[in-house]
């Protein structure tokens, strides 16, 4: 359908009006909601996703994609309710305890919503505890985490053990990134998954699902 | 415990331990110093050594970090090594980390010289039974500045009344502020010195000074030892941290750096430690927590907030340092969170205070300090610019030290110039700015920060033939390994997305502080660079890669090593030194990451291009 084609290259380009307005006029066209989100949202980000890992994208590029995004599900939300159409998944993010940035974090919260993810963002500065708790409330599968410093990157092993501790360790799975993370620290720490960008981490937060 | 044998190369150097020490510790041990920005964490993959004899088997760690022909050719990496059975191990020389082209030069400001440590000569009229009065009191009159004490340390009031006996009442007043803190015999006046110290995350220079004339007599420096636990400051605080003892080795290792600059400086002057009687210093908030022994605890975790800010003084005895027993030492005020007294230094050197005019004085290191001075307001922030610029996370980066390419041109050829002549074997910061102003100029990479040309044949051939791969695998040589004798120096589609985040951290720091004045860009009347970095960037490059603000070349100005230049200040002058702290207190600290405009400013800025006028873009 054309009109779908036209939403995802709205969204690749970061035209937020145009996403809006297209996504209106879809639903006016009574087009099914899971498609206009499936072949317009989710594939439009999927192609962001593409043209991240081929360089082509970079942060800014993302983030205004995003935006676009995000203004055509702001007009899709209440008919998905409506119609109970579930996410892929459903995944907390946050920056650990003692950490303020969010950039990365961020990003790797839209690229999940970009593929059909319902993500809790549950800021900065992230208490372990928090983390359980709000994987639990949310039924969340994914339990996602950024850090950008090596002073607070240890907080990370500290929701892995709070996990432990209430026994809900195979109810969620956990995933790590920022820029001192890496494979060998999420080994470490007992983490199920480590990603170096927003784009790979989409494609470990679906490896990891059920 | 077993202990294992280490042998070093090319210097020789054996080195027994025990099972199990890390290669890069057993290192350190003998004060071979092996680069390590990353502080072990095994990110950066710089303290590659060979294993000559013995059994290294790399681990997974070095498998992602070096690549199969270094592993073959028997490389691996100092901090993940385990010692664990006799070894021999070859340190090339492009692991150890040297001393840095550094700006030692500070702007030389006109000051009145009015130092807090002054020595007074002395002839006092001996008592009589017309004059009952005690020494002390002929002595406090004979100096007959108000308010004058005398030391109430018991080992100086008897070296003080033992002294002006001995020496018949003809004796030299040493005085820090309104205290009287020695009494030497005979005539000592001319034997005052003082020593300014900028205690930098990569290097530490100490200025040795005749504190009555004001002349410089000396200067030292040297690479900051701490750097072996972490090149940037967030790794020391973590070190301070996770181990039992890590502020007070962190403490020890400047301590013992300070003391062999102070030897080297009076060696230079031909002065003797014991006439040193002040020392001041500037660094940022970690840099100062250590070196009193501090713990930076609250630095490592947000809100980011420092044990202390203001200035602080303490016997210079206390902190170990082999100046005069009775000497102090005067750390100027941080502002807040990192930005701490060199930022203050700065402001003092530059008397940013002072002007009318917008002016604005940036640091573009790893901390990325910007002040913006407003008809009296004065802004600070940290743009956190992350260590692009002083090569770490650049594949062919480096500091600057023998061998780094420093600039770059291209006309028929890509032209490069390297610090020392040395051959070309990687690439610092203002090399790194001017290669990417002049790629973006030729059109190899784009405003997007994309490394490729716009489209087919946009390239001249030969530049095109400098190009290889696509997309994420895309990388451009700047010199061949012909050229350079080695390897080739290639910058990488992933090493413009460093610069980019880099730059974009400052370029938005100084917008949101600019937009915080009310100011636009044209209102500028002078960016100063401060940092060793900002006498050799080139301005130019700057501009057009949009790292700085598009001001006027003419009003942009490099003011070298302004933080040493303004603890030399301070302690030449009591007055300005006071005016730094009430300053220090009156600066606003803007915190970017809380800023609800910075996110987007930063997304904005990232772009490779001279930045737009403030309020305008995106």
């Amino acid at each position: 359908m054309a009109i779908l084609e036209q939403l995802a290259d709205a969204i690749i380009n970061g035209k937020r009006d145009d996403a809006k307005s297209l996504t209106e006029r879809a639903l006016a066209e009574k087009t099914d909601a899971k498609r206009i989100l499936d072949e317009g949202l989710i594939k439009g980000m999927g192609v962001v996703g593409e043209k991240f890992k081929a360089n082509e994208f970079y942060v800014p590029e993302l983030l205004v994609a995003a935006r676009a995004m995000h203004a055509a599900m702001d007009v899709l939300k209440p008919i998905i309710a409506q119609k109970g159409i579930q996410p892929v998944g459903r995944a907390v993010i946050g920056t650990v305890r003692g950490d303020l940035h969010d950039i990365g974090k961020n990003l790797v919260a839209m690229m999940l919503e970009g593929a059909g993810f319902q993500v809790i963002d549950l800021g900065v500065d992230v208490a372990p505890e928090k983390f359980v708790e709000a994987a639990k409330e949310n039924k969340a599968q994914i339990i996602a985490m950024s850090a950008l410093l090596t002073t607070t990157m240890v907080n990370m092993k500290e929701v892995v053990a709070a996990l432990q501790q209430a026994g809900a360790k195979g109810k969620h799975k956990v995933m790590i990134g920022g820029a001192p993370i890496t494979q060998e620290y999420a080994d470490q720490i007992g983490a199920d998954g480590y990603a170096p960008d927003a784009a790979s981490a989409v494609d470990k937060a679906k490896q990891l699902l059920p | 415990m077993p202990t294992i044998r280490v042998t070093f190369l090319p210097d020789g150097q054996t080195i027994e331990v025990e099972e199990g020490t890390s290669v890069l510790a057993a290192a350190a041990h003998i004060g071979l110093a092996i680069a390590s920005p990353c502080g072990g964490n095994a990110t950066c993959g710089r303290c590659q050594v060979r294993i000559e004899q013995g059994i290294w088997e790399p681990n997974q760690a070095e498998q992602r970090l070096l690549t199969p022909e270094e592993l073959a050719q028997d490389f691996r990496l100092a901090c993940q090594g385990r010692c664990s059975g006799d070894m021999v191990v070859f340190v090339p020389e492009f692991s150890r980390t040297a001393i840095h082209q550094i700006a030692v030069e500070g702007i030389g400001a006109e000051i009145e010289v009015d130092p807090a440590v002054r020595k007074i000569f002395l002839r006092l009229p001996a008592p009589s039974v017309q004059d009952l009065r005690s020494d002390f009191s002929r002595l406090l009159a004979g100096i007959g500045s108000p308010d004058l004490s005398l030391d109430s340390d018991p080992g100086f009031l008897r070296e003080a009344a033992t002294a002006i006996r001995r020496a018949n009442f003809r004796v030299t007043a040493v005085v820090a502020d309104s205290k009287v803190i020695a009494v030497e015999e005979g005539d000592t006046s001319a034997d005052c010195y003082g020593a300014a110290v900028d205690i930098g995350s990569s290097t530490i220079v100490l200025y040795l000074i005749r504190l009555s004339t004001g002349e410089r007599v000396a200067v030292a420096a040297t690479p900051n030892p701490q750097s072996r636990h972490g090149e940037d400051v967030i790794a020391r605080v973590q070190f301070a941290r996770s181990q039992p003892d890590g502020t007070a080795r962190l403490q020890g290792l400047v301590r013992d750096a300070l003391n062999r600059l102070i030897g080297q400086a009076c060696k230079q002057a031909q002065v003797l430690p014991a006439h040193i009687w002040e020392m001041v210093f500037v660094g940022n908030s970690c840099m100062t927590h250590l070196l009193l022994g501090i713990p930076p605890e609250g630095l490592g975790m947000a809100p980011y907030v420092p044990s202390f800010s203001c200035a602080q003084y303490v016997p210079a005895s206390a902190l170990g340092l082999r100046i005069n027993p009775r000497a102090r030492a005067y750390v100027l005020s941080g502002i807040a969170g990192f930005v701490g007294a060199d930022t203050v230094g700065v402001i003092l050197a530059t008397r940013l205070w002072q002007d009318d005019g917008l002016r604005v004085a940036v640091d573009i290191g790893t901390n990325g300090e910007v002040v913006v001075a407003s008809g009296g307001r004065l802004l600070a922030a940290s743009g956190a610019a992350g260590p692009a610029f002083e090569g770490a996370r650049i594949s062919s980066g480096m500091p600057a030290v023998a061998g780094a390419i420093d600039t770059v041109r291209i006309e028929d050829d890509i032209i490069v110039t390297t610090i020392a002549g040395a051959p070309p074997r990687g690439i610092c910061g203002s090399g790194l700015v001017d290669a990417a102003a002049e790629l973006l100029r030729m059109g190899v990479v784009q405003p997007d920060g994309r490394l490729g040309p716009a489209e087919p044949g946009a390239l001249p051939a030969w530049l095109c033939a400098r190009v290889h791969g696509k997309g994420a695998g895309a990388s451009v040589e700047l010199v061949s390994a012909k050229q350079s004798g080695g390897k080739p120096v290639k910058l990488t589609a992933r090493d413009f997305r460093e610069l980019q985040l880099a730059k974009g951290a400052i370029a938005a720091a100084i917008s949101l502080l600019l937009e915080k004045t009310g100011a636009s860009y044209d209102d500028v009347s002078e960016l100063l660079l401060a940092g060793a970095f900002g006498n050799y960037i080139r301005p130019a490059s700057a501009l057009a890669i949009g790292l700085l603000p598009p001001v006027p070349l003419e009003r942009i100005r490099p003011v070298g090593n302004a933080a040493g230049s303004g603890a030399q200040v301070a302690l030449l002058s009591r007055p300005l030194r006071r005016q730094a702290e009430e300053i220090a207190r009156a600066v606003e600290y803007v915190e970017l990451c809380d800023e609800p405009g910075f996110y987007d400013r930063f997304a904005e800025l990232m772009a490779l291009a001279p930045s737009q006028a403030v309020g305008q873009g995106g």
